[in-house]
């Protein structure tokens, strides 16, 4: 049986379609959708189910970028990176063009990631295998650094959010020492808070709880022409787009690729450093679509190269390999090495299962998903904010299959509340929330290895690479930054996470000025 | 400008925040040889938030809020939307996930005042795709 046949064609389909639907609704994950697919895989030929698992986790991770074009509620991590431009282009232009430059970014992404994978899968695997506790360290650094300067001119504000995920992110267990912290007695929070919940509350629900606050009635504004012409709109100004910032989605899928096939948090870290580059390095007015890009492109394109050290180490990139790499001991396939040498057929399935499902998958499920998202947002305003409350709470309660869920993302959405009422960006919250534990565990297991002596931490060439990059991240945000507002160019920093589902939000006066 | 101004709000909250991180953190132990554990982090993070405050204070721009006016209508219509929640919760454990969504989607219509027949539809729907989608397929 091989990719050609209509068995391994139909899988292909049916896992992006499966994809589609899990990607776009809160709550629901690329993770849960290839987990829940897994005891399916044990039944199926390898050749079937691991193409089907590459098709529902690229279009998968796409599909999260519907919820925030409609109601601003990102599906990765990742995604957060560029939720808040991504609603804009949706409100402002349409949402065609703004998931059709998702997508499309997203397609080039993977294909950039497929490309690489195909040709350097063992060399970047070797290079892998190099990275200890301090260089994981310094990629957080440098992935905490790169938050910070995404948030535009409003740094102050910007590292507030991030030091709070940083603090949300010490609840429960510590990673490295066992020693339970502010779970004040409660035993549900031993667990920690879970960031997908707080990502709903955040984004989905302060919607809800803003709306609600608010005293005159809102409309969507829907812009003129965004119901015309769907197909220009979803292919064929992203693709003029991508072929007029070629660089950039070569730069932020190289970005994605390099820093995406590190184990644990590479993909959210590659998406947040390209965005936050493109917003440091643009030369004019803020340009939303050129991050989604951005952004788009290096998210999917981490997917492919998570596969890396999958394939070539048996060791998971992120949790769909770990889940992948299950499947095939479940059938009696071992990773690493040898699998090159002994199982090609398979191996060159996988590479084409890729181009495929970024190729023609992608652009075709991603289309699907925008016209309903065009339809979506045609709602009336206190319709739709009903039914993303309801799609909020199922998704909390949907992912731990815990009421309290429900009462922490109740709870981070009246937080975000006030921050969006005080200017603060909301993005950050969850980078902090998702790196802390990386950070801090690699900081405790490279401080005890080394008995304490912090210089251990420069001694390593990578780890001096990355310290490198890292400072340089910072002094160059910090003069673009300055230059930006001696010019007294504070636009697009301005309300990015108070621009609500309404066009008349009113925006948080005050910016970072004095903090540059 | 008085130290308990609004605009200075942001900035005390943010301090107050770190104080009671740092008191919080005494309470855990630390590793043999007096080098630090648990209580770093959530230190170090003090530290960062409280220096981040204290530049809040100094900046006159720096809490100045959206203008939401306070209003009673506004509270009760928040009070609704905990309502919703309340129902989803009551609803869980009789009905499953995608009904008790449905029923909260009808709650929060009804606080925004959608005509009922909009309101029905709307919640029906939602409950039933979410009945389908969550309790069919995922057993929620």
């Amino acid at each position: 049986m091989s990719l050609l046949s209509w068995e391994a064609a139909l899988a292909l389909v049916l896992g992006a379609l499966y994809g589609t639907l899990f990607g776009s609704i809160p709550g629901l994950t690329a993770t849960l959708a290839v987990a829940l697919f897994i005891p399916v895989a044990f039944f199926l030929d390898p050749i079937i189910a691991l193409p089907a698992i590459v098709a529902i986790s690229s279009v998968a991770i796409y599909a999260g970028d519907v919820g925030a074009a409609v109601a601003r509620i990102p599906g990765t991590p990742a995604s957060a990176a560029y939720a808040a431009e991504l609603h804009r282009v949706a409100q402002a232009r349409s949402p065609m063009l703004g998931l059709g430059i998702s997508a499309l970014g997203s397609s080039f992404g993977g294909l950039v990631g497929t490309l690489v994978l195909m040709a350097g899968a063992t060399a970047l695997a070797t290079l892998a295998m190099r990275f200890s506790s301090f260089e994981y360290f310094w990629v957080a650094v440098l992935g905490l650094a790169a938050g910070v300067f995404a948030s535009g001119s409003r740094l102050l504000r910007g590292l507030v959010s991030l030091l709070l995920g940083l603090l949300l992110s010490t609840v429960g267990v510590d990673p490295t020492l066992g020693y339970v912290r502010f779970h004040f007695g409660f035993s549900w929070l031993l667990g920690g808070l879970d960031y997908i919940v707080a990502m709903i509350g955040l984004f989905g629900f302060s919607e809800v709880l803003s709306h609600l606050w608010q005293q005159r009635a809102r409309r969507v504004a829907v812009p003129p022409g965004a119901a015309t012409h769907p197909i220009r709109q979803f292919f064929a100004a992203p693709l003029r787009l991508i072929l007029r910032a070629r660089g950039l989605v070569a730069r932020s899928s190289f970005l994605g690729v390099m820093v995406g096939f590190l184990p644990g948090a590479g993909a959210d870290i590659g998406a947040w450093i390209a965005c936050s580059l493109q917003k440091l390095t643009r030369r004019g007015p803020p340009d939303d679509e050129r991050v989604v890009l951005a952004g788009a492109s290096s998210n999917n394109a981490a997917v492919a190269s998570a596969w890396i050290p999958a394939l070539s180490l048996g060791l998971p990139g992120d949790t769909v390999t770990a889940m992948v790499l299950a499947v095939f001991m479940m059938k009696g396939i071992t990773p690493g090495p040898m699998l090159f040498a002994q199982d090609m057929t398979l191996i060159w399935t996988l590479y084409g299962t890729f181009l495929v499902a970024n190729l023609l998958l992608l652009p075709a499920c991603g289309y699907l998903s925008a016209r309903m998202a065009a339809q979506a947002v045609r709602l009336p305003l206190n319709l739709l904010i009903s039914i993303i409350a309801a799609a909020c709470l199922i998704g909390a309660y949907a992912i731990n299959r815990n009421p309290v869920d429900v009462g922490v993302m109740v709870g981070m959405g009246a937080v975000a509340l006030m921050l969006r009422r005080y200017g603060f960006p909301l993005a950050q919250v969850v980078l902090g929330m998702v790196l802390g534990p990386i950070l801090e565990q690699h900081f405790m297991v490279s401080a005890i290895k080394s008995n304490w002596n912090l210089l251990s931490f420069f001694d390593r060439p990578v780890a001096l690479v990355l310290m490198a990059l890292t400072l340089m991240t910072i002094i160059a945000g910090v003069r673009l930054t300055r230059r930006r507002l001696r010019r007294g160019d504070q636009a697009g920093t301005v309300s990015p996470d108070s621009a609500g589902l309404s066009s008349d939000t009113s925006s948080p006066a005050g910016g970072d000025a004095s903090a540059a | 400008m008085p130290v308990l101004s609004a605009r200075n709000i942001p900035g005390l909250a943010i301090i107050l925040l770190a104080g009671l991180v740092w008191i919080s953190s005494r309470q855990f132990p630390t590793l043999p040889e007096g080098y630090p554990g648990p209580a770093l982090f959530p230190r170090v993070i003090a530290v960062l938030l409280l220096l981040a405050g204290a530049r809040f204070l100094g900046q006159r721009t720096a809490g100045s809020a959206s203008s939401d006016p306070f209003s009673w209508t506004s509270l009760a219509r928040l009070g609704g939307g905990l309502g919703a929640i309340g129902v989803f919760l009551l609803v869980l454990p009789q009905a499953g996930a995608g009904w008790a969504a449905g029923g909260a989607c009808l709650i929060m219509a009804a606080i925004q005042r959608i005509g009922w027949k909009q309101a029905l539809v709307a919640s029906t729907v939602t409950g039933l795709v979410a009945h389908l989608m969550f309790t069919s397929l995922l057993g929620l």
